[in-house]
């Protein structure tokens, strides 16, 4: 039991990487995908496509950070809540990623015949966002807590 | 899940967005959209055309007779896996169905023979025994049933053709709420977007018919030129 606490703890100190760079990887891929659509129907601005298409990199960031702040020796004591911070964290980092970048998408697609909008559009992504911050933000400081 | 959805993200966002009745011409010519659509896996282009054959008018061939296309479209039915584009597909037939059956009493002819497949939808049966009701008796199912019969009455095409695309536009924006990168999208794209071409083809076909009149009512009068000698 205790060699499983101990595995599952391992498994909580990498999720936030593992989840984390998927859900970015599968956002970014998703509003890139968008982008390269966008720009066939546009004489310019790709910039600003390729930019926004970029947005949910930061949940492998985040993921990296809360990594080294969960790092510590593994024990039965500490196992169970390294799993359910990283491991929550990850679910959370990935869920965004993906959803970011669906998101993202729709921005893209609108914003492209109709310019002005572009910001605004990126307003629920934005939101998105904010929520991928709260769960790093306290997971950071419960990751402070564990003995 | 959006993650194998994905070939339809970088089409749906290359695809202008179609504003209805608005513009003179769709925002995307045939020949690019269809360009667009062969990164389409085939089963999926295959699905469009037969899609897009049943519900176009462009495509209906007016020498085949009710039973052979409705046969067709059934068939279709039978084949699209989508409950959503099942479903806009079954409302449009209806609403072609109701026009069809007012078209039909509206040059005198008499209701459908029992027994003989001459729609589509729930309401044919009641159609059929309310023939000689001004709404057919589905009103109350189709809402845009009296405003359609005003303008047939009229002759006033152009308004019934208006009024018809519209409530379709309607209908088709209500199947495509939730689908944004996926195959229905694409489906429900192509279908406004034919909508969008019928009505600019019609316009262009009204204009020219207007001109015409227009120029012959203006030449009634004119003064006859002597030919040069």
């Amino acid at each position: 039991m205790s060699d499983l606490i101990v595995l599952l703890g391992w498994l909580g100190i990498y999720a936030p990487v593992a989840l984390g760079a998927l859900g970015s990887a599968i956002g970014v891929a998703i509003a890139g995908q968008a982008a390269i659509g966008a720009m066939l129907e546009t004489d310019g601005g790709y910039g600003r496509f390729v930019g926004a298409a970029a947005i949910p990199s930061s949940n492998v960031i985040y993921g990296i950070v809360v990594m080294f702040a969960l790092q510590q020796p593994v024990t039965v004591q500490n196992g169970g809540a390294l799993f359910s911070i990283g491991g929550l964290l990850g679910i959370a980092l990935f869920y965004t990623g993906v959803w970011q970048g669906r998101a993202l998408a729709s921005a893209i697609a609108a914003s492209k015949s109709k310019t002005e909008i572009f910001g605004l559009a990126l307003a629920p992504a934005a939101i998105v966002e904010g929520f991928a911050v709260f769960a790093f933000v306290f997971a950071l400081v419960l990751a402070g807590g564990i003995a | 899940m959006i993650w194998v959805d994905q070939p339809y993200v970088t089409l749906m966002a290359s695809l202008p967005a179609i504003r209805f009745l608005t513009e003179k011409e769709p925002p995307i010519n045939r020949q690019r959209l269809m360009e667009r659509l062969k990164d389409l896996p085939p089963a999926d282009q295959e699905t469009l055309r037969e899609l897009t054959e049943v519900v176009s008018w462009r495509f209906v061939d007016t020498t085949q007779d009710d039973a052979a296309f409705l046969a067709r479209a059934a068939a279709l039915l039978e084949r699209i896996a989508s409950p959503t584009l099942a479903a806009a597909v079954r409302q449009r037939l209806e609403l072609r169905t109701v026009i069809a059956a007012l078209r039909r009493r509206h040059a005198g002819e008499d209701a459908p023979p029992k027994g003989v497949r001459w729609g589509f939808g729930p309401h044919l049966e009641r159609i059929r025994a309310s023939w000689s009701l001004p709404d057919l008796g589905v009103a109350a199912f189709y809402p845009w049933l009296p405003a359609a019969k005003e303008a047939l009455d009229a002759g006033d095409t152009v308004a019934l053709e208006r009024l018809l695309l519209e409530t379709a536009w309607q209908q088709q924006a209500r199947h495509a709420e939730g689908h944004e990168f996926d195959f229905e999208a694409v489906a429900l794209y192509m279908l406004r977007w034919s909508m969008a071409d019928r009505w600019a083809r019609y316009d262009a076909d009204e204009a020219r018919r207007r001109f015409a009149e227009l120029l012959d009512a203006a030449l009634a009068d004119a003064p006859e030129i002597p030919e040069a000698a």
